[in-house]
């Protein structure tokens, strides 16, 4: 449609009406963007700029909605001194490098074998998106069940003989974090799937051509032009796992609560969750809520600088 | 002229966005407004289901309005529930009152998260009319929100004859005794005896026979002898989940033991910091205890509790440091010692899956010769079904409706009443089981763990997390424990973990307590 | 030689494809095929079909997944509707018109796209307290409509790149700021919004931590929440609770192939948010 044919892109254009206007109805229409934009940034500061400042400061306080008491650096103190703390962000680091390896690794397969299968493509889209429209609450609650003493792994185990495999997944702090990461096994259907396949798809056929005239096999094709073309999704994409698992802690929670034992799952989402819900002590969940956002904030700018460095030497 | 259209365009498409939001919603986010969720029809028509009151008023107030109950499940549910007479009191006293409706709205999730949805909505003020609950904590009972009852219990309670609405509550009040903080009467029971927080072990006769184990055990030692042969038979002896939504049992089984260790400390703490010496510590006298470092983790209880858990830990049945699977491993003759509370019998009672024969037991002392102490919440036979009034409810106006609910389903009538409803009848603590069910052997080999040792002046002093910090936080204490017991922290890091938790825990309840003066300790 | 060789390697990919489909599919299989089992079923036979066929587990799960799923619903079409109607308007606004301190606000939505909602868990958690609105719908659909940094980015440049003679006509006819976006933005930014939305509904419908911090009652809870505590606390039949999660995952499934396009290209926008 008229989309397509879109004249370049330059300064947006200004109404006409706008330029004959005296003064007064120059603010009238200056105040008429800034009502239009009103309720978008009610909520934003409502819901993001105020609860931002709101966490930081309290951040600094015993808080348990009843009363708020300074108690300055405690918290903090408090969250340092606490090995779970530690515990908590090694685990993470762990669900992050992990999954930083299944980004790169798993959806990519899925997605380039889907770009090069020739019957069926469109039905094997459908298919490797339809498990993401299953909510993750119950992609994560029928997992609990396969990890359970009597579920679908130890069933599983058992069929084939390897009876002493068994154990309560969950149960076992050798084995909990794993299962966690272990969720949604093989990963190729999701978010990540769908990025590399548009990206994929995006590709010129012309490229790819050149490159099979030259004869080269679809293996080398794959690696020595796909690859590199796709190299800025690549990025992107590791970037968002990074920010994602950061921060993520629905499946700790509702598998095992942290547990076993004070760190077997814990994240620090959960810590800081637990600490409202179990403890109702808000000044020590803003603590780490802060914390959060401090390193969230640097991996992001980080990211950006990165970026920024490749831009230029490229 | 265009001016104006534009302006008028603007308040239309701004209206879009907020009528979106008050039109379409509107009806659906106001609780009372929404009648199913409450799965409860309008009080007025279950009321000839539930039976005429059986006690009237001697007050000739007209009461009017409507009273919204919190509950700590959905008492309508399941008449086999013990609580489901609650509803019928209710319901009672609804009838009684036709300018009344009553409305429930259950709280649900796990313990701990139902004493989190109490305290939050407390403090934020958002609590229903009245609200109903199992095995209060003295961690959440909070003199500042709460109606203080002491003025009323002075007073007759209109649905009885006695001369105060304090005579009404049997056993000298005992019901009373764990809810009063700082004189004020805080909670009322509903219940009186046979505590339905009673906690015992249900046992499968057949497994038991199977493994050789003729006898149920009556010593510590016979008891682990007991799993020993129970394991050799290739059953799990014991269930204990330390995890999810039941891992509240192994809390109370962390507080049976080491209510067994401590007495000296007891002894210490009990009637300090102006508290009366009555065998129970309370949350003030805890948290003094802690800051004078007389309840600390060196101390030879801890660590004795903390070393038999491990000991014990060997006949946990598989899995127990995950929460547990569905599906109910006793039910299906897999384990052949469960730990239960009597509020959840009926589970048991039943379930038609259950061909096994089976019983319960208390757990013997760890000391040869000695009783163990009763646990449940509030022990003594007083009942652990609470209700209390928000201060929010009076600032309503409606403490008087409340109040009056209050006096009707604690008026002696209606204990009568509750009592002719139960699974098994009321009784005084001591009375053997033999009187209390009559005739009836199965029965009294099932219930014969709830009720038998006595509770009176037997039970645990509340010098433990669970009682001191509350059900939410004690999951903290789980979690210590399930790292020793898992092998990942070794005992001495577990009682630095532990301290930590007392000290942190402690330093928040004195911030939330100023009126204490602690820096005068 | 070369195009048999082209041929096995269809078949390779085909086969591996269909490996991976399989252990994708397989807990969403078994999750259907225990919902329909009894208690006895459940324990013997976990996996793979028997019979008969217990469908009584549906109208046991029914009841309690009912009330959920309609507050789910009514929370994500509410929000939804609210937040892209409050993000399509400001997008507008910011990629057409030019006004003191448009860079400057525009930056202001932008950084929102670096603040996950998460870490302001704690702080929102007590806002909503203050409001006593836990507990109530609200609690949900107020921050949900604060969803809109990622829809007005996208919609700006969707915006932006609209070439000027779509709008001089009206222009010169007088056309307001408002008609101008009523009568020719929104309807050729259909798709982009529809899209937009779709990606929101999917975003609160997984939703669970927030949810089980604010609407933990039952006059507020959502589905994924209800799923949780339908298995944990009522402890129902096993095979119930199972058929529980299929009901919980029904809703986005009919709107899946109901808008399947949309859908994917909703998701697809979405994704860079993450």
């Amino acid at each position: 449609m008229r989309q397509s044919e879109r004249s370049a892109v330059g300064e947006p254009s200004f109404p006409y009406g706008q330029r004959r206007a005296g003064i007064m109805q120059g603010v009238r229409r200056y105040g008429l963007f800034y009502l239009l934009l009103a309720p978008t940034f009610l909520f934003a500061i409502a819901f993001y700029y105020y609860p931002l400042l709101s966490g930081i400061y309290h951040s600094f306080t015993y808080w348990d909605i009843k009363r708020t008491v300074w108690v300055g650096l405690d918290n903090y103190a408090r969250l340092f001194a606490d090995p779970a703390t530690a515990a908590a962000w090694r685990n993470m680091a762990l669900i992050v490098g992990s999954q930083m390896i299944v980004v790169l690794t798993f959806p990519l397969l899925g997605a380039a074998l889907v770009h090069h299968v020739r019957r069926g493509q469109y039905w094997w889209r459908v298919a490797f998106v339809l498990p993401i429209v299953v909510p993750a609450t119950v992609i994560v609650f029928v997992w609990r069940w396969f990890y359970g003493v009597d579920g679908g792994i130890n069933y599983l185990l058992r069929l084939v003989g390897m009876e002493e495999l068994t154990r309560a997944w969950l149960g076992d702090p050798a084995t909990a974090l794993w299962a966690i990461i272990f969720v949604g096994f093989p990963w190729v259907a999701g978010l990540n799937f769908l990025i590399y396949l548009a990206a994929l798809q995006s590709i010129p056929e012309e490229v790819l051509d050149a490159a099979r005239v030259d004869g080269a096999t679809a293996l080398r094709t794959f690696f020595q032009i796909e690859l590199p073309m796709i190299r800025p999704q690549m990025s992107l994409l590791l970037m968002l796992t990074i920010i994602y698992y950061l921060r993520s802690f629905d499946a700790p929670l509702i598998m095992t609560n942290g547990g076993p034992g004070t760190t077997g799952t814990l994240v620090p989402g959960l810590q800081m969750y637990r600490s409202i819900r179990d403890e109702l002590d808000l000044g020590y969940g803003s603590a780490i809520g802060t914390l959060l956002f401090g390193v969230l904030l640097a991996v992001s700018l980080l990211n950006l600088a990165i970026r920024q460095r490749l831009e230029k030497t490229v | 002229m265009k001016q104006s259209i534009a302006w008028r365009n603007l308040a239309l498409w701004l209206c879009i966005g907020v009528l979106a939001l008050t039109v379409s919603a509107c009806g659906m986010v106001t609780p009372p407004t929404e009648p199913p969720t409450n799965a409860e029809p309008p009080a007025t028509t279950e009321a000839a289901a539930a039976g005429a009151p059986v006690a009237t008023s001697s007050s000739d107030k007209v009461l009017s309005g409507e009273l919204v109950i919190n509950t700590w499940n959905d008492i309508t549910a399941d008449p086999a529930h013990p609580s489901y007479v609650l509803h019928e009191l209710i319901q009672q006293w609804a009838a009684s009152h036709p300018d009344v409706t009553v409305t429930y709205q259950p709280m649900l999730g796990t313990v701990p998260e139902r004493f989190g949805y109490i305290s939050t909505n407390l403090r934020s003020q958002t609590l229903a009319d009245v609200v109903m609950q199992y095995f209060p904590s003295p961690a959440q009972l909070d003199g500042d929100l709460q109606y203080d009852f002491s003025a009323d219990l002075d007073q007759p309670n209109p649905y009885s004859d006695n001369a105060t609405w304090r005579e009404d509550f049997p056993l000298n009040g005992v019901a009373l005794r764990d809810v009063t903080v700082d004189g004020k009467v805080l909670m009322v029971g509903s219940t009186y005896s046979g505590d339905l927080g009673d906690t015992a072990v249900l046992y499968n006769k057949d497994i038991l026979k199977q493994a050789g184990v003729e006898e149920l055990p009556r010593t510590w030692s016979e008891f682990y002898a007991a799993m020993d042969k129970i394991k050799a038979a290739g059953y799990e002896p014991f269930y204990m989940p330390t995890a999810g939504a039941d891992g509240y049992i192994f809390t109370w089984y962390t507080v049976l033991l080491s209510g067994q260790l401590m007495d000296d400390v007891v002894a210490q703490c009990d009637g300090q910091v102006g508290e009366e010496q009555d065998g129970v510590i309370s949350q003030k006298e805890a948290i003094w205890c802690i800051e004078k470092g007389y309840w600390n983790a060196r101390h030879p209880g801890v660590v004795q509790t903390f070393e038999e858990m491990k000991k014990w830990s060997q006949y946990f049945h598989e899995g127990y440091l995950a929460p547990s699977a569905p599906g109910n491993l006793f039910a299906q003759g897999k384990v052949a010692f469960l730990p239960t509370v009597r509020l959840t019998m009926a589970v048991y009672e039943n379930d038609p899956n259950l061909t096994f024969e089976w019983g319960s037991f208390y757990l013997p002392a760890l000391k040869d010769g000695e009783t163990s102490p009763r646990l449940g919440n509030s022990g003594a036979g007083q009942g652990s079904q609470y209700l209390f009034i928000p201060n929010t409810t009076v600032d309503k106006g409606k403490l008087d409706l409340a109040r009056d609910l209050l006096q009707y389903v604690t008026s002696p009538a209606a204990m009568e009443y509750w009592c002719a409803n139960q699974p098994i009848p009321c009784f005084a603590p001591g009375t053997p089981i033999e009187e209390i069910i009559p005739g009836d052997p199965v029965k009294q080999e099932r219930y014969r763990g709830f009720i038998e040792p006595p509770t009176i002046d037997n039970m645990v002093a509340r010098l433990d997390a669970n009682d001191v910090f509350g059900p939410a936080i004690v999951v903290q204490e789980n979690q210590i424990l399930q790292d020793y017991l898992a092998g990942n922290a070794d005992l001495e890091q577990t009682l630095d973990a532990y301290q930590a938790f007392l000290e942190q825990q402690a330093s928040n309840i004195l911030l939330q307590h100023p009126e204490w003066n602690a820096d005068s300790w | 030689m070369k195009r048999l060789h082209r041929r096995a390697g269809q078949w390779v990919i085909q086969l591996v494809l269909l490996m991976l489909a399989f252990i994708t599919f397989a807990p969403l299989v078994t999750l259907l095929s225990l919902s329909v089992k009894d208690i006895y079923q459940f324990n013997v036979a976990p996996m793979g079909l028997t019979f008969p066929m217990r469908f009584e587990n549906y109208t046991l799960a029914w009841k309690f997944m009912a009330e959920p799923i309609w507050h789910n619903i009514l929370v994500a079409t509410v929000a939804t509707l609210a937040s892209l109607s409050m993000a399509s308007i400001s997008a507008f606004v910011f990629a057409r018109f030019r006004f003191p301190g448009r860079d400057l606000l525009f930056f202001a939505i932008m950084i929102l796209l670096f603040i996950p909602n998460t870490v302001l868990l704690v702080p929102t958690y007590q806002l909503i307290i203050s409001f006593s609105l836990q507990n109530t719908l609200w609690a949900l659909i107020l921050p949900y409509c604060a969803l809109q940094a990622l829809a007005i980015v996208v919609l700006r440049t969707f915006f932006l790149e609209m070439p000027d003679e779509l709008f001089d006509a009206a222009i010169v006819d007088g056309a307001s700021v408002v008609q101008q976006f009523t009568a020719i933005a929104a309807p050729l930014a259909k798709p982009v919004i529809g899209a937009m939305a779709i990606f929101q509904v999917w975003v609160i419908w997984n939703d669970y931590a927030w949810p089980s911090l604010v609407a933990n009652a039952p006059q507020a809870r959502t589905a994924a929440l209800a799923l949780i505590v339908f298995n944990d606390f009522t402890m129902p039949a096993p095979g119930a609770g199972m058929a529980a999660g299929v009901l919980a995952a029904l809703p986005m499934l009919v709107l899946f192939f109901a808008t399947m396009r949309t859908f994917i290209a909703g998701l697809t926008a979405g994704a860079i948010k993450g």
